[in-house]
């Protein structure tokens, strides 16, 4: 007689999941404000939040904290793209490895995120009601472009979710 | 560091007048882990290729010109570059070990939970650190 077994595994994505990835986006900032200067620390404790609640909420596409000269992003700048594992766990880099040599002269200090899929299906309403529990406001904007080239080099994962994170390296 | 890259030397009399230079620059070192992270900060921003000159016996006018990557110049002789003997690799060995100090230093501090605490401040100390 023949048999078959169906082995069927879940993984629910949770608040400490998401705050074990936050956590090292945080320390990212942390490191990035030792070596040039910003963010503060209450702006890491927002940023850290608002990561929290929008992993934890799925409508995290992209977000981007760095350096910005003549609407360009340059080195040290950090974006981290919201990826799906399907239920895989993935590698959990350790934070870190920011340069502290890069030349921000003449640049300021920026972020800039973007949604994922599931935000557009949400209604007016629901957007407004959920940007409400957000530490921080954000409005529309252009995102800046790059002056210089993209390095994917850390990914943080949890409970089947994961942060790629790529880093802007200046061609000098 | 010494067992895992025979290439790695930092003398601990190099870290003693580092940290003196730091305290003479107002860093306040009443925080330990703050204390550290501002040590490994200043030694990976500089990348150890900054003169530290002390003004105490002498005035920094009188510290001679010195051709060698590190020069930290000994306290009471202003023509003695202690450091004289580390070379440019050695000095990129620290720096290297500096980051990783700093951000597991840094990572510490956000970490959710004690053990990921616990394990980041093992990265500093080795692994017999128990928090």
């Amino acid at each position: 007689m023949a048999s078959s077994y169906t082995l069927t595994t879940s993984t629910s994505f949770t608040i400490t999941h998401a705050r074990h990835m936050a956590a090292k986006v945080a320390a990212d900032l942390k490191r990035m404000q030792r070596h040039y200067g910003k963010p503060s620390d209450a702006a890491i404790a927002n940023y850290e939040e608002e990561v929290v609640q929008l992993l934890k909420a799925g409508y995290l596409g992209t977000v981007s904290y760095g350096y910005k000269r003549d609407g360009d992003w340059i080195e040290p700048t950090l974006r981290y793209t919201a990826q799906d594992l399907m239920g895989s766990s993935g590698t959990d880099d350790d934070p870190g490895k920011i340069k502290p040599w890069a030349d921000i002269s003449g640049a300021t200090f920026y972020s800039y995120l973007t949604y994922s899929a599931a935000w557009s299906n949400l209604t007016s309403d629901q957007r407004e009601s959920f940007e409400k529990s957000l530490p921080i406001t954000r409005g529309g904007a252009s995102e800046p472009g790059i002056n210089g080239y993209v390095e994917q080099d850390r990914t943080y994962s949890a409970g089947g979710k994961a942060l790629g994170r790529s880093s802007v390296r200046s061609f000098s | 560091m010494k067992a895992e890259n025979s290439d790695f030397r930092f003398k601990s009399f190099m870290v003693e007048l580092i940290l003196a230079k730091l305290c003479d620059d107002g860093l306040d070192f009443s925080d330990y882990p703050d204390a550290l992270q501002h040590f490994f900060t200043y030694v990976a921003r500089t990348r150890m290729r900054d003169k530290i000159v002390f003004t105490d016996c002498y005035s920094a006018s009188k510290v001679g010109t010195f051709t060698e990557p590190v020069q930290i110049i000994d306290p009471v002789n202003e023509v003695n570059n202690v450091s004289r003997l580390y070379t440019g690799a050695n000095a990129d060995l620290i720096v290297d070990a500096a980051l990783e100090a700093g951000d597991a230093i840094d990572s510490a501090l956000y970490a959710p939970t004690k053990q990921e605490t616990v394990r980041y401040w093992q990265k500093v100390f080795g692994p017999s650190f128990q928090g």
